[in-house]
């Protein structure tokens, strides 16, 4: 049977279309996407999930199982795809995520409730920087920080230039700032012998080796970095070792 | 000591003394098997059915030695070559190690004292007891062994042939045989097909046999089985000889799918660029491509890329389990052809002459079986039959492979 658009659908395509032509993201304009086996909203500016980051889940839940733990630690949330994917994969597991920004920290919420994991996540608004602190102690802490470099910023897509938080992607001159941040805070954040995962730049494990030997009163030490799909070196895992 | 170094002692004891004490266990089936040794005390010379074997002996030594030699970069089918040859220089290290034990003997077996001298002689038949042991043990470990002998599951089929009734009767016969042989080796017996004439004889009947290397033991008795004795039909005393053949076909085994990563080119459209947070697409397309035989399978049905990746695998490994059950019928197909193409020729491979109570299997030499009624009961008798038909076979087998180093 042949099915006939009513005027008002019709309209409804051209307004998606024309939002496409101005090279809005295809996740912004359907508002959704899949990440794993999560199907989660997607709202503007918040940063969308990338393919790559569904291995770090890979990477992570392994640790998870290595360890038996039960909670861990994600920074820099963004929409919760992380988080939720762990929630999602180990009942056992509770999760404190954080970011920096309101709509990132409200659209975790909703994704958390949106797929029944709300009462295993905590969720809380803050800013990484040298006053951050958390009464709690982890085990294994997770972050997909912004890690694009000022020189890469021109290439990019107009559509994520145009549209996704510049904050949640880049990184400063080496794109290596908020990286920082993070592995200061880690190194009082994590137990002994607690381990850190980090989605970076291709070019970042090597530099994140030589920053931590010299930074060695941080206690943390590389331990090895793991390929993408594109058999780039995307995550490095890291310990802490004082 | 290394491995390497202690393989060429070994060699070299082996040439040393193989010379004085032959490998005395290959003596195969009423002595087919001739030794011979040279005076020279570096010549090996024992022949198996009249071919030597020292070159093979010394080939397999030498391959090992090279396998050694570049233990950390061996391709997985030459570690498993490694792997097979290791029990053999294990064996002729345990040999020579006997070898050199009746040598220091030497002076011993000379001394004065005839009771030093007795007791070493003693000594001496001990030892060499252990190299007959240790010599057995290097012809079975020599002697190559067929792949589907591992299979434990058999269809068997008997066919009446040539002589109507008769045939279909001592068709019954046969076909009991082999279910009471499965029973007394202990497999489980699965009757498919089984219909019986007036007279109680068979067309045809067929079965499903599961145990432990079932294929091993029935696959020599496929072929033309004859018949001669007087009927229990025939009025006017005369002998018939008729016909039955039997047909046994491994079954597929379960088949189990490794993928090694390594083997896998996994290819999306993000391939090319930075990737990461530099990239945005919606195109989550997955190719994935089995390097070893070039399949290939695409999935982009879901909006998760890791969902595609792992649905391809899905597919993949699908495909590569249909491959290798085609594969696995298409040798079943040919061991059946052969067998059947065999049975068309008529090629006898057993008799039974009931007015002789003789039993001849056309495959062996001089090795006849009396008691009939025994035989067909399908128990001891039938089994030490196929083991000597095994230990043959194996022999051409392991013959064939020398004559291939040879040329």
């Amino acid at each position: 049977m042949d099915l006939l658009l009513k005027p008002e659908q019709i309209k409804q395509i051209d307004h998606l279309c024309k939002k496409r032509l101005d090279r809005m993201p295809v996740q912004y304009i359907i508002q959704e996407w899949d990440f794993r086996d999560l199907t989660l909203k997607m709202s503007r500016p918040v940063f969308i999930p990338r393919p790559e980051t569904e291995m770090l889940v890979d990477i992570v839940l392994n640790e998870i199982d290595r360890k038996g733990a039960d909670t861990v630690l994600e920074l820099c949330c963004g929409s919760g795809a992380i988080s939720l994917a762990l929630l999602k994969a180990r009942s056992q597991l509770c999760i404190t995520a954080i970011d920096k920004s309101e709509k990132a920290c409200q659209l975790t919420r909703e994704n958390a409730h949106i797929n029944n994991l709300s009462d295993r996540i905590k969720i809380i608004q803050k800013e990484i920087n040298e006053d951050f602190n958390l009464r709690e102690k982890f085990d294994i802490i997770v972050s997909n920080p912004p890690y694009v470099s000022s020189k890469d910023t021109i290439q990019l897509q107009p559509e994520i230039l145009l549209y996704e938080d510049p904050e949640a992607l880049y990184g400063g001159d080496d794109g290596l700032t908020v990286i920082k941040s993070i592995l200061k805070v880690c190194s009082c954040l994590l137990n002994y012998h607690g381990r850190l995962f980090l989605e970076v730049d291709p070019s970042h494990p090597t530099l994140i080796k030589l920053w931590l030997q010299k930074n060695d009163s941080l206690g943390l030490k590389f331990i090895r970095f793991y390929k993408d799909f594109c058999d780039k070196e995307r995550f490095v895992e890291i310990i802490k070792e004082k | 000591m290394s491995n390497f170094n202690k393989t060429f002692l070994i060699s070299r004891n082996i040439l040393k003394t193989y010379g004085k004490y032959p490998l005395h266990g290959l003596r195969v089936a009423s002595s087919s098997l001739k030794q011979y040794c040279s005076l020279s005390k570096r010549t090996i010379n024992i022949k198996i059915n009249n071919v030597p074997l020292t070159k093979y002996i010394l080939h397999l030594e030498n391959e090992y030695k090279l396998l050694k030699e570049q233990t950390s970069n061996l391709q997985p089918q030459q570690e498993q070559r490694l792997l097979e040859l290791q029990p053999v220089v294990d064996i002729l290290y345990d040999r020579s190690a006997l070898v050199d034990s009746i040598l220091n003997l030497k002076d011993l077996l000379e001394d004065k004292d005839s009771e030093i001298q007795k007791l070493a002689e003693e000594e001496k038949i001990s030892f060499e007891e252990k190299i007959r042991v240790v010599d057995e043990k290097l012809l079975e470990t020599l002697l190559p062994t067929d792949e589907d002998d591992a299979r434990n599951s058999v269809m068997l089929e008997v066919n009446a042939g040539v002589g109507g009734q008769e045939a279909m009767l001592f068709a019954k016969e046969l076909f009991d045989m082999y279910c009471n042989f499965a029973e007394y080796k202990n497999w489980d017996v699965e009757i498919a097909d089984y219909l019986t004439t007036d007279i109680g004889g068979i067309r045809h009947a067929s079965a499903f046999l599961n145990g432990d290397r079932a294929f091993q033991y029935l696959k020599y008795e496929a072929g033309v089985h004859r018949v001669q004795r007087i009927p229990s039909t025939e009025k006017q005393g005369r002998i018939h000889t008729s016909t039955v053949s039997v047909l046994t076909l491994p079954q597929p085994t379960d088949i189990e799918i490794n993928i090694d990563k390594r083997d896998l080119k996994i290819e999306t459209k993000r391939a090319s660029g930075a990737g990461g947070q530099h990239v945005n697409t919606t195109d989550s397309a997955v190719r994935i491509t089995y390097i070893p035989t070039g399949l290939s399978v695409e999935c982009q049905v879901d909006r998760s890329q890791i969902k595609n990746r792992a649905l391809a695998m899905q597919k993949l490994r699908a495909l590569l389990y249909e491959e290798k059950v085609k594969s696995q019928m298409h040798e079943i197909e040919a061991t059946k052809k052969k067998q059947v193409r065999s049975n068309f020729r008529n090629e006898k491979i057993r008799t039974y002459n009931f007015s002789q109570d003789r039993i001849t299997d056309h495959r062996l030499q001089g090795s006849n079986v009396h008691n009939l009624k025994v035989f067909l009961v399908g128990g001891e008798p039938l089994e030490t039959l196929i083991d000597k038909l095994h230990r043959n076979s194996r022999i051409e087998n392991l013959l064939e492979i020398v004559n291939q180093i040879e040329n």
